[in-house]
């Protein structure tokens, strides 16, 4: 059998079918977690790695995702810290390759004990506008050479691509959900608005009942009253219409004191009236207070 | 006609309305009624008889006597005769076929006059 890596021909067309069907499975995930499912199948034969930490600048943001053998992690809620060789890569943009590698958060992600000789490379990368810094550690068991360097562009390509559509289904998706909380509010505020407009129209036609009501009733009393009234005085009117067929005698016995006992009745009719109407007047007044 | 019957629980009405029918020359009997009642007693089918009546009574209002004398098969005529100015009293009592009139407090003596040459109860 031919010895591959002699024919670089064979190797860039071996490389570059692992890349395609990578590229191809990634395009297809729909989660974080398929894409860390796709990259541990597949991501090991384009290049060698220990962990890639990916930066990808969001607005004003930076998103954070690492990729181990077996994961993907990832920092959706900006919680974590950029690492200091990340901070000085998207001020600069000169590209690391070192050994001094910041040891605590490679241990919270990876068992360091089996490294034999880490090196860090780093490099800041733009990708459609975003600015992405790559840190990728890698040891003398997995090593990590410039050449891979086209491939991992790629890969990183991919990554980006994918963690931005992920990242925007997901603040969609928190949109959406908040929008439909805030819905959800609105329909319970305009439940409760028209329970509360109901009630007051309800409350409304009971007093207008009511006050319809009362109108009605002193309606009611103001006529019976006014023709109470009218009555002892028609007979007042009546009694002077015979004025003329009297002589003065007659005036004075017969019909002065009809007229006295008709006037003193009407009065009696009037002090009622002003004492009912006083009481009710107060009544009323009691009632506004 | 034979008599005229004036029904008001108002004495002194009744004084005044028999005095004006006096003046302007009534001859046929005039009897006065404070009580409806006792005038409803009185009327009789076998007499033509003219009624004056009030409407506001405490014994039994006017309405109640008019329907008394509805179920009559020929009811006397009447003339309503009140102090109400009310229109709805005025539609209520235009419902009675034998109520000819209606007439407001006071009783003036020229209405009493056509009164009279209407319903032909003087001989002038």
């Amino acid at each position: 059998m031919q010895d591959i890596s002699k024919n670089s021909g064979q190797l860039y067309r071996i490389t570059y079918e692992a890349y395609s069907k990578f590229a191809n499975k990634i395009s297809r995930c729909k989660t974080l977690k398929e894409v860390g499912e796709v990259s541990k199948t597949h991501l090991k034969y384009l290049l060698n790695y220990h962990i890639i930490r990916l930066t990808v600048e969001q607005g004003k943001k930076h998103l954070l995702f690492s990729l181990t053998k077996n994961e993907v992690d990832y920092d959706f809620e900006e919680k974590s810290e950029m690492l200091p060789h990340e901070k000085e890569l998207l001020e600069k943009g000169i590209p690391v390759f070192t050994d001094k590698i910041p040891m605590k958060w490679l241990e919270s992600n990876i068992n360091t004990s089996l490294l034999e000789k880490p090196e860090m490379w780093a490099w800041l990368f733009n990708n459609n506008g975003r600015k992405v810094t790559v840190t990728l550690i890698s040891d003398k068991n997995k090593a990590f050479t410039v050449a891979d360097l086209e491939i991992l562009k790629l890969a990183v390509d991919c990554f980006e691509a994918k963690f931005h559509e992920i990242y925007l289904a997901r603040m969609l998706f928190k949109k959406n959900k908040s929008l439909e909380e805030a819905l959800a509010i609105i329909k319970s505020k305009n439940i409760e608005i028209q329970s509360i407009v109901k009630n007051q129209r309800h409350i409304i036609d009971e007093r207008t009942s009511e006050i319809v009501e009362k109108n009605k009733k002193l309606l009611h009393i103001s006529a019976l009253n006014a023709h109470n009234i009218r009555e002892p005085l028609t007979r007042i009117q009546g009694l002077i219409e015979l004025f003329p067929h009297y002589n003065n005698e007659g005036i004075r016995q017969e019909l002065i004191p009809k007229i006295k006992y008709s006037a003193e009745e009407m009065d009696k009719i009037l002090q009622a009236v002003i004492k009912m109407a006083t009481k009710e007047l107060r009544i009323l007044k009691i009632e506004s207070e | 006609m034979n008599s005229i019957i004036l029904v008001d629980d108002q004495s002194i009405t009744n004084f005044i309305t028999r005095k004006l029918l006096e003046i302007e020359g009534v001859e046929i009997p005039v009897e006065d009624f404070t009580n409806p009642i006792e005038a409803l007693a009185h009327v009789n089918e076998n007499e033509e008889m003219f009624i004056l009546l009030d409407l506001n009574m405490p014994e039994m209002s006017g309405w109640e006597f008019l329907e008394h004398l509805n179920t009559n098969k020929f009811p006397p005529k009447v003339v309503i005769l009140t102090s109400s100015t009310s229109e709805l009293d005025q539609e209520r009592a235009k419902k009675y076929s034998f109520v000819l009139d209606y007439l407001i407090k006071p009783l003036k003596q020229q209405v009493v006059a056509e009164l009279l040459r209407k319903y032909c109860l003087v001989n002038k």
